[in-house]
């Protein structure tokens, strides 16, 4: 199927090593957060996925220095702003910046702030915000199947 | 709750990153201006090539531009002769800060917000469609203006002058008063668009039919974003029909995310789905956050010198695409350029 091999050709891989930068739970919290927010902003799962790979794509690509990693908020703000970013990329409506403060809040940034960050993602992730993701395959799979059933069309919206 | 404050943040340093500035182009002429942003006649100075360059402006509430991210997005996609072909995103530096700036209208009032609206919208993009579908049909643009309130004049010559009633909350609007007509303005698009005769063969009258709805003042409108075909289903024919009021939403085929149920709507920045102020006017919206416990706005990024470093020149990845940003500046706003290929 040459969909699928296209899609297997554009798929990076990510090496997940954060290099000791980050506590082992920072990231962790961060991916927790964003589904929280997805969930309340009824975000879909594509979103959240993105959000996901760009922090993981940004953690692994950007240089932190050395004391980084003692900075808890740091994180924090790569999360909202990657959550930001993949939410313009595929939401129909994208809340406001500050509407992202949802949930148990830790830290709270101010738009610029955010504006600022997601401009250091872009530039960082080189401008490639469609990447392939599971659930590209999950969609291109399920169509393959002909959507005959409505168990096809259920599972196909919860991607 | 802590507050990333004042002294966590350092904002002097200017941290390197990416690795290509504007200042790889030279201005040669604005080309034209609108709602989002400039567009620029440049050269490369490397190559000599030439290329438009488009500004974008950043939304302070909004962060980086929607809009700029979905152009982005959908040029990415397109590839076709007569589609103009992304070719990199760079920043600058920023200058000062250009909100509020009256905007001049590109020739082509595509994209562009009414009146100082300030609200993009699916009424804004419906907007634009009509006008392409009309312009197509035309043969020419309908809304030649050389500025704003040229254009805007041509706008209601065109379609009849906006009020309450065919746009619910225009009066509202932020120049709504500087600019309404004076006189009386009935709509006549279905006479100036109906018979065409350099229209294209395919323009046929259900076409025309759409397009006198899409054009309708009622921009504002619950006008759902056109899905799968469906929408012209929404448009009746007839003159000035009111479009206002609250249509249901187009059932989007399954496995579109437009049709899915959304969490809990309301917050601030949602699109009304009905109300007079139909999505426009919204200068206000977010209030409640200046008391809340924020820094000040002005405040630069926490990352500095000790915070995100320069992450040194980076390659372009061959991609020609998005190479990111040098000379990242903590003093006023960053813009990104997105540049677009060759004029030629």
């Amino acid at each position: 199927d040459d969909g699928l091999l296209s899609m297997f050709s554009k798929e990076t891989k990510i090496d997940l090593d954060v290099d000791g930068y980050f506590p082992p739970m920072a990231r962790r919290e961060a991916v927790e957060w964003m589904l929280k927010v997805n969930a309340f902003h009824g975000f879909t799962s594509l979103t959240v996925v993105l959000a996901v790979n760009y922090l993981d794509r940004f953690l692994t690509s950007f240089r932190f220095q050395r004391d980084d990693g003692n900075k808890p908020w740091m994180i924090h703000l790569v999360a909202v702003a990657c959550l930001s970013l993949a939410a313009k990329v595929e939401e129909a409506h994208v809340p406001l910046l500050l509407d992202l403060h949802v949930g148990e809040i830790r830290y709270v940034f101010e738009s610029k702030t955010i504006q600022r960050m997601e401009l250091l993602i872009l530039s960082t992730l080189k401008w490639k915000m469609h990447p392939i993701t599971p659930l590209s395959f999950l969609n291109h799979i399920i169509r393959r199947l002909g959507l005959k059933i409505h168990l096809h069309w259920e599972l196909l919206k919860k991607c | 709750m802590a507050i990333a404050g004042a002294g966590q943040l350092n904002l002097h340093e200017s941290p390197c990153w990416g690795s290509r500035s504007v200042d790889c182009f030279e201005k040669l002429e604005q080309i034209s201006e609108g709602t989002y942003g400039q567009v620029y006649m440049a050269r490369e100075i490397k190559t000599g090539e030439i290329v438009a360059l488009k500004k974008i402006r950043m939304d302070n509430e909004r962060g980086f531009p929607i809009t700029a991210i979905r152009e982005i997005k959908i040029l990415k996609k397109l590839h076709h002769e007569n589609v103009i072909k992304l070719k990199e995103s760079v920043t600058s530096q920023g200058a000062k800060d250009e909100q509020g700036r009256p905007g001049k209208c590109c020739p082509i009032p595509i994209n562009n917000l009414l009146l100082g609206a300030t609200k993009y919208s699916p009424a804004v993009d419906m907007w634009s469609v009509g006008c392409i579908f009309a312009e197509l049909l035309h043969g020419k643009l309908i809304f030649p203006g050389k500025d704003e309130p040229e254009q805007l004049n041509k706008i209601f010559e065109l379609c009849g002058a906006p009020d309450e009633v065919n746009w619910p909350g225009v009066s509202k609007i932020p120049w709504y008063n500087n600019f309404k007509p004076t006189r009386p303005m009935k709509r006549r698009l279905r006479e100036a668009l109906g018979n065409q005769e350099k229209a294209p063969a395919t323009a046929t009258t259900r076409r025309k039919g759409q397009t006198t709805e899409i054009t309708a003042f009622t921009a504002s409108c619950r006008l759902p974003p056109i899905q799968s075909g469906q929408a012209h289903a929404q448009m009746r024919p007839g003159p000035n029909p009111p479009l206002h009021g609250s249509q249901p939403p187009v059932a989007a085929g399954p496995g579109h995310h437009h049709g899915k149920p959304r969490g809990p709507a309301g917050g601030p920045g949602r699109y009304p789905a009905n109300g007079t102020n139909g999505g426009f006017n919204h200068q206000n919206h977010g209030g409640g956050y200046s008391s809340g416990p924020y820094p000040p706005q002005g405040r630069g990024a926490p990352y500095g010198s000790s915070g995100m470093p320069g992450a040194g020149p980076r390659g372009s990845g061959g991609s020609g695409y998005g190479v990111g940003a040098p000379n990242y500046s903590q003093d006023g706003p960053t813009e990104v350029l997105v540049l677009d290929v060759a004029l030629t």
